[in-house]
């Protein structure tokens, strides 16, 4: 079984405290289970694996906190278990996505949330951590934020750090434009694994022309992570053009404390715009160019995506891809459509081939398809089943199957009557 | 038992506790108390004789509800004869008002000292809750607010926030300024890094972390194959063109995945022998200085793509070739010096790899 680090147990145990006092305004449970057969390469062999997989997730509200008022729990996780073609790593496997809980105090200045959690804003990154983050509103358009805790193990146990602090201070001067300041330190082991101060902000000077940007630099190594700026602008209702030009240095995004951040400075530059167009209210055409440089090497990417409901209830999607990524690259084309038949059943299918400029196994192609069919075959609860095939560079033919249930539940005492 | 699997074994138990908690909370009937409102109503009793609180409430607030002591002003009489059925809706089991949800800002004091509204109730409370009624029914509607606060900019940029707490739960569409149309996938990072509380307002970070908790369990592709419409990354045969995906933008890549990742997947696959093996990484060449297809200068403008296999620290292949006095030389870009002064190789333990 995989490892629960200890502090998921402390930070369980909390979560167990809060709720110790059960007055909840409402609760939503819902579990989703995958049971699969799909090939897969072991030991360069191909064996077919077919792991049962469920998802759970609980999220109550309203709960009675005290000196938080409203206060919310959320815990989501899962477990699989391999019941053909066992993972190297062991038959059973689990962990917790998110297991936190969330309060406002100070007539709503105050928004706290304690236990594991997503992270996000400015130069957080998105960071999984186990800890707390307090959010307090000086004034109505100004907000600081800080944050703190030990961030999360990625899946194959990747380090991620021992601890990680930061913090974001932002002003918004509308609901839709936003200029923010942050700063965000991980340690690994003592050392610096990531040391990052960063701007960003979000500027709508119209309904229809919205500007954003962001640029986080290495105080470690004194450059610059990543910086993006591109505005957005509805021409027309029906017409929507993006632009953006962004820097990267992809080395920074390596922890600092890897030995391999010692060996470059590569620095990968992009220009690109989207283009999306309603033809007519049922078809949408996008349509995205790219061109980056990575160190002065060039490479490219386009694509085009028709999305049309040729139909009442019925989807038609169509995607056209190219990439040239440097040295190498591929054509890529997709079908898909989905067709509602009654109410509670939809048909979807879908195939998608590409093919590479570079073999792998003597083979530069590759094609899959599948079919789906989602039944919604009682209040609350939806049945999915899949069937896949097609032929690839690691397999000649594969196929593969998939049923999926998923329940959802919820109670909120506000719906409750009187007699 | 080790250490870890008790944790495990204890993290298992408290959750089961904890929804346990829950549903015993949820599952047990909840008392309520029936109100009368139009018997009081028509007796002419005054709201301020039951609600006084609420003059000076700035948040809603179950406080802010009539005790019991205020009721015994009038029904003492009720209480002394047993007769809690009266007021309560389980009186074997007497509690108090059921906890509901706040979910929006609301000031009773900022509103009740308005002209327009005078003290008078009725002006937002256009129905009462009665017995008959669930009391969420006689919560004002929407319409009341509406009446005096137009709202036409936050309605047209969205910004539903400055009344509501939550709106999560409830089926929206994107709105204009924040189209979600085309190539939102690739481009919705910046909303998110830069008005993040503007995303907050349709999704909870559950959304976020279908695709960004790094313990999530699978791509989002293979667990919504019924959701054709959706643009989704790992799509398709993506182990078969991931090679040219990583090569175009590693640092997309490494965001979720990190160092090893590669390496632990081609590991499982058995494809990390070098010796010959079709499905190599590597180029012909790679270890020869004299090919076209080194891997000096290939490392020098993708070491995230190397550090996805070769990064186990002072034993990794890197180290035993470049290390201090090793065949492979300085590593060091040219400015590195300029960062990295020689007093750090006493300070970083990581140079130590290098630089016993």
């Amino acid at each position: 079984m995989r490892p629960v680090p200890g502090r998921a147990v402390l930070a369980v145990a909390a979560l167990a405290g809060a709720v110790a006092r059960p007055a909840v305004a409402g609760v939503e449970v819902s579990l989703i289970s995958y049971l699969s057969a799909r090939p897969e390469i072991r030991d360069g062999r191909a064996i077919t694996a077919a792991p049962l997989l469920e998802l759970v997730s609980v999220d109550a509200w309203g709960l009675n906190a005290p000196g938080l008022g409203s206060a919310r729990l959320h815990v989501s996780g899962w477990g699989s278990l391999g019941l053909l073609g066992t993972s190297p790593r062991g038959p059973a496997a689990g962990d917790l996505d998110l297991a936190y809980v969330e309060g406002r105090g100070f007539e709503d200045r105050l928004r706290l949330v304690l236990g594991r959690q997503l992270v996000g804003g400015g130069a957080a990154r998105f960071l999984q951590l186990d800890g707390a983050l307090a959010e307090y509103s000086l004034a109505r358009r100004l907000r600081v934020t800080a944050w703190g805790g030990v961030p999360v193990a990625a899946r194959f146990n990747v380090r991620q750090g021992d601890a990680a602090g930061g913090g974001r201070v932002a002003w918004a001067p509308s609901w839709d434009s936003e200029v923010g300041a942050s700063y965000a330190l991980v340690l690994d082991r003592g050392l610096v694994s990531r040391h990052d101060a960063g701007v960003d902000g979000r500027w709508s000077p119209s309904r229809s022309l919205w500007i954003s940007g962001h640029a986080l630099y290495s105080l470690a190594e004194l450059r610059v992570v990543e910086a993006e700026l591109g505005p957005h602008w509805k021409i027309f209702p029906a017409l929507e053009l993006a632009l953006s030009a962004r820097r990267v240095s992809p080395d920074l995004l390596l922890p600092r404390s890897s030995i391999l951040s010692v060996f470059a400075e590569p620095s990968r530059d992009e220009l690109g715009a989207v283009a999306t167009w309603e033809v007519r209210p049922e078809v949408a055409v996008t349509a995205d160019v790219r061109a980056a440089w990575l160190s002065g090497v060039p490479g490219s990417d386009a694509g085009a995506l028709v999305a049309a409901r040729v139909a009442p209830g019925t989807l038609l999607t169509g995607e056209l891809r190219w990439l040239n990524a440097f040295d190498q690259g591929y054509w890529r084309a997709r079908v898909g459509a989905s067709r509602r038949l009654t109410t509670n059943l939809v048909l979807a299918g879908d195939a998608d081939a590409f093919w590479r400029s570079t073999a792998v196994n003597g083979v530069n192609h590759s094609a899959v398809a599948s079919a789906a069919a989602s039944w919604t075959f009682a209040p609350d609860w939806l049945a999915v089943a899949e069937l896949g095939a097609g032929t690839t560079p690691e397999l000649a033919a594969e196929a593969r199957a998939m049923v999926k249930v998923a329940w959802r539940f919820r109670v909120a005492a506000s719906d409750r009557s009187a007699p | 038992m080790s250490g870890r699997r008790r944790a495990a074994l204890a993290a298992v138990a408290l959750t089961g506790a904890a929804c346990a908690s829950l549903f015993t909370a949820l599952g047990r009937r909840a008392d309520g108390i029936k109100m009368p409102h139009a018997k009081h109503v028509a007796a002419k009793v005054d709201c301020l004789a039951c609600h006084e609180t609420i003059f000076d409430a700035e948040v809603l607030s179950e406080a802010d509800l009539p005790r019991e002591k205020v009721c015994l002003k009038c029904h003492r009489e009720e209480k002394e004869k047993g007769n809690c059925g009266m007021c309560h809706l389980e009186p074997d089991r007497p509690g108090t008002y059921p906890h509901q949800e706040r979910a929006v800002v609301m000031s009773h004091a900022k509103h009740l000292e308005l002209k327009e509204v005078n003290e008078d109730c009725r002006t937002c409370h256009l129905d009462l809750p009665e017995p008959s009624r669930p009391a969420l029914a006689a919560k004002p509607p929407m319409a009341s607010c509406t009446n005096c606060h137009r709202h036409e900019q936050e309605y047209a940029s969205g910004g539903c926030n400055a009344c509501h707490l939550d709106l999560s739960r409830y089926a929206l569409r994107p709105l204009s300024g924040f189209s979600h149309q085309g190539d939102y996938l690739r481009s919705h990072p910046a909303d998110a890094r830069a008005r993040g509380a503007a995303c907050a307002t349709c999704h909870e970070q559950t959304f976020c972390a279908e695709c960004h908790a790094r313990t999530a369990v699978a791509p989002v592709a293979w667990l919504l194959p019924e959701r054709v419409d959706r643009l989704l990354i790992h799509r398709g045969d993506f182990v078969g063109r991931h090679d040219i995906e990583a090569k175009a933008d590693s640092a997309t890549c490494s965001r979720c995945h990190g160092t090893s990742f590669c390496a632990d997947c081609h590991a499982t696959r058995g494809l990390l022998s070098l010796s010959g093996s079709p499905v190599d990484p590597h180029p012909q060449g790679f270890s020869d200085p004299r090919s076209a297809a080194f891997h000096g200068p290939v490392a020098r403008r993708d070491i995230a793509t190397c550090a996805g296999c070769h990064d186990q620290g002072a034993s990794s292949t890197c180290v035993q070739c470049h290390r201090v006095g090793g065949v492979g030389g300085n590593p060091h870009p040219a400015s590195w010096l300029a960062r990295h002064g020689v007093a750090e190789l006493s300070t970083n333990s990581m140079c130590l790899a290098c630089h016993p």
